[in-house]
């Protein structure tokens, strides 16, 4: 961990700036995924409900005020 | 000799730092967030209005009051003076600090926008039963957002005689009064969306000063980071290069130090104060917007306060910065004061009380939100509480909070308390985020499950503190003369993250209610799709 890789640069200090990069990197593979397959799909399915496709009349807030 | 130049230091330091000046830029940061907050109140009508600001906000908005909300004082004069002391050891809290927000993208800031409607609660409950699952998520919402807020009011009294010159305790109790009385004005006028545009105007000021102070380090350095490190290393010795000098010092240590990293990752996600904001904007693509531009930020940010870090290091030295009043706090002011003067040191002071003002406030607003909405509506008047006495009740629990975090911020003057925000973040990952984790993805959990986590992960964190070193039997403990302290590490997390867990899966396997399936699988539909949520409200 200490040790020197170039000038006063060590191997802690680089594995610690690759966490900075990973997190960034998976940052936006994660949107480019989410905005390419999954809001699509969900987009779908929300409208099927909204056609009244699988409705059985009632919300939740109606049942928890029944409950 | 060391110790002579570290006195002479604090003196100049004290008496070179412009206090008019200081208290003026703050001033002026007061005059124009108020401005904002009242511009912004004119439409607090309804319930959503004030709790989640009408959901209007978008997501680079809510991203950038996130990073607000987030970026605390400890987080910028904390790390920066732990970097400087510690060296490579302080990068670790920036690091964990940030990772842990790929749990909040990854797993809750979409979903709990989905199903939820002001709180955390509301997802808890949205398939359980009502009273008993609130009541808890309730509990432990209001001890994080209390523990969090008193190190934050105990943080702004130890700032002003860092800042202001002001030793006697009564200047630091009136600071603290001025800044509890701010914090309510802007909660009670403002509500969610006056709070908002505080933070965002903080992470602006925070973000700028950091990265200017950052420029300025670099280019005394010839924008060779390396070279800033050769320099720190000549000033404090190679040990600030490698890592462990903080917690590599034994296996105890070590082991202190995997239990905060598992608090900080798993607690992010479960702070009752970042989980509100995905309220306030209208869509979960709009959270997810939210937490993409808050990593972005806060990543960019933690990369300037390592090289601040590092700065003050070189520049001012590790014994100028423990002599300095305030101590490792100290180390960000003295390097503004270093590079620009006594005009850059008021600014940089007064960023650091916009900071304290803004993450405060938005404290604040989720404890009194929880408690109205929660405790208030849904357990007390079993949800038929009219609207309008629900807004009222949270104005007075507002007022209310405040006066606690006033008195309880002067109370605790002069203790080290700085444990207390690594408890919070304990608490909410030991308690919080299990609890949500299986409610938004495993059908089978069931009331039973939820308070048993929560009242459990709750209470283990509170319990092995009370005991640990933190508390008494070290050096730097709270209560000095007394040792009675038999759990050896300072942050609870290692313990009472699994617990928290173990306790919610034991609870639902050795229940026989069933909760209804129908309601599961709307859930699971309401929380992937949008369908069902919670729309913005229009004006």
């Amino acid at each position: 961990m200490s040790t020197r890789v170039f000038g006063f640069i060590t191997i802690g200090l680089l594995l610690g700036l690759a966490q900075f990069i990973t997190t960034f990197a998976i940052t936006t593979w994660y949107v480019s995924h989410a905005n390419r397959k999954v809001d699509p799909l969900a987009d779908e399915i929300r409208s099927d409900f909204a056609a009244g496709a699988h409705t059985d009349g009632q919300t939740q807030d109606e049942r928890g005020a029944q409950r | 000799m060391s110790a002579l130049s570290g006195l002479t230091a604090a003196v100049e330091f004290t008496s070179v730092g412009n206090p008019v000046l200081n208290i003026s830029i703050f001033g002026g940061f007061v005059a124009v967030t108020l401005i904002v907050v009242l511009r912004a109140s004119r439409n607090n009508k309804t319930a959503a209005d004030y709790y989640a600001a009408g959901r209007s906000f978008t997501g680079p908005q809510n991203g950038t009051a996130i990073a607000g909300d987030y970026l605390s004082a400890a987080s910028f004069l904390g790390i920066c003076g732990a970097i400087a002391i510690n060296g490579a050891d302080g990068f670790l809290y920036s690091i964990g600090f940030l990772v842990a927000w790929l749990v909040a993208l990854l797993f809750v800031a979409e979903l709990m926008r989905n199903t939820g409607k002001f709180t955390m609660a509301d997802v808890l409950s949205f398939r359980l039963k009502q009273r008993p699952v609130r009541l808890a998520a309730a509990a432990t919402t209001l001890a994080v957002c209390f523990f969090y807020l008193l190190a934050q009011m105990a943080g702004a009294g130890g700032l002003v005689s860092l800042l202001l010159g002001i030793d006697e305790k009564i200047g630091q109790s009136i600071v603290v009064a001025v800044v509890g009385v701010l914090m309510i004005i802007y909660v009670l006028i403002g509500g969610m969306k006056g709070t908002t545009w505080v933070q965002i105007i903080k992470a602006g000021l925070l973000i700028a000063g950091a990265f200017i102070m950052t420029i300025w380090v670099l280019t005394l350095h010839g924008f060779n980071f390396s070279a800033l490190l050769g320099a720190a290393a000549e000033r404090g010795g190679d040990a600030l290069l490698n890592p462990g000098l903080q917690y590599g010092l034994s296996g105890i240590s070590r082991l202190d130090f995997i239990s905060l990293a598992l608090a900080l990752v798993f607690g992010t996600a479960g702070l009752p104060h970042v989980l509100m904001r995905f309220y306030t904007v209208p869509t979960a693509r709009e959270a997810r917007r939210s937490v993409v531009w808050a990593i972005w930020l806060i990543g960019v940010f933690y990369l300037f306060t390592l090289v601040l870090g590092y700065g003050a290091a070189a520049l001012i030295g590790k014994e100028k910065i423990l002599a300095a009043p305030g101590g490792v706090n100290s180390a960000a002011p003295l390097l503004a004061f270093e590079l620009r003067g006594p005009v850059l040191l008021g600014l940089i002071s007064a960023v650091a009380f916009a900071t304290i003002l803004a993450v405060v406030a938005g404290l604040t607003i989720t404890a009194a939100t929880s408690f109205a909405h929660d405790v208030y509506a849904s357990v007390i008047k079993k949800g038929k509480a009219a609207p309008n006495t629900e807004v009222k009740v949270v104005r007075i629990t507002v007022v209310v909070i405040g006066v606690f975090a006033i008195v309880g911020g002067i109370r605790v003057q002069g203790q080290n308390v700085a444990f207390l925000v690594a408890l919070a973040f304990a608490v909410a990952a030991s308690a919080n985020l299990p609890t949500i984790l299986y409610s938004l993805y495993w059908k089978r959990f069931t009331t039973r499950g939820a308070p048993w986590s929560i009242y459990g992960g709750l209470g283990s964190a509170i319990f092995l503190i009370a005991f640990s070193p933190v508390v008494s039997g070290g050096p730097t403990s709270m209560v000095q003369g007394v040792d009675f302290h038999w759990f050896d590490l300072s942050n609870p997390g290692i313990v009472s993250i699994p617990l928290g867990f173990i306790l919610g899966w034991l609870g639902t396997i050795t229940s026989k209610t069933l909760e209804n399936p129908a309601i599961a699988a709307e859930m699971e539909v309401r929380s992937l799709t949008g369908y069902g949520a919670e729309e913005a409200s229009d004006h």
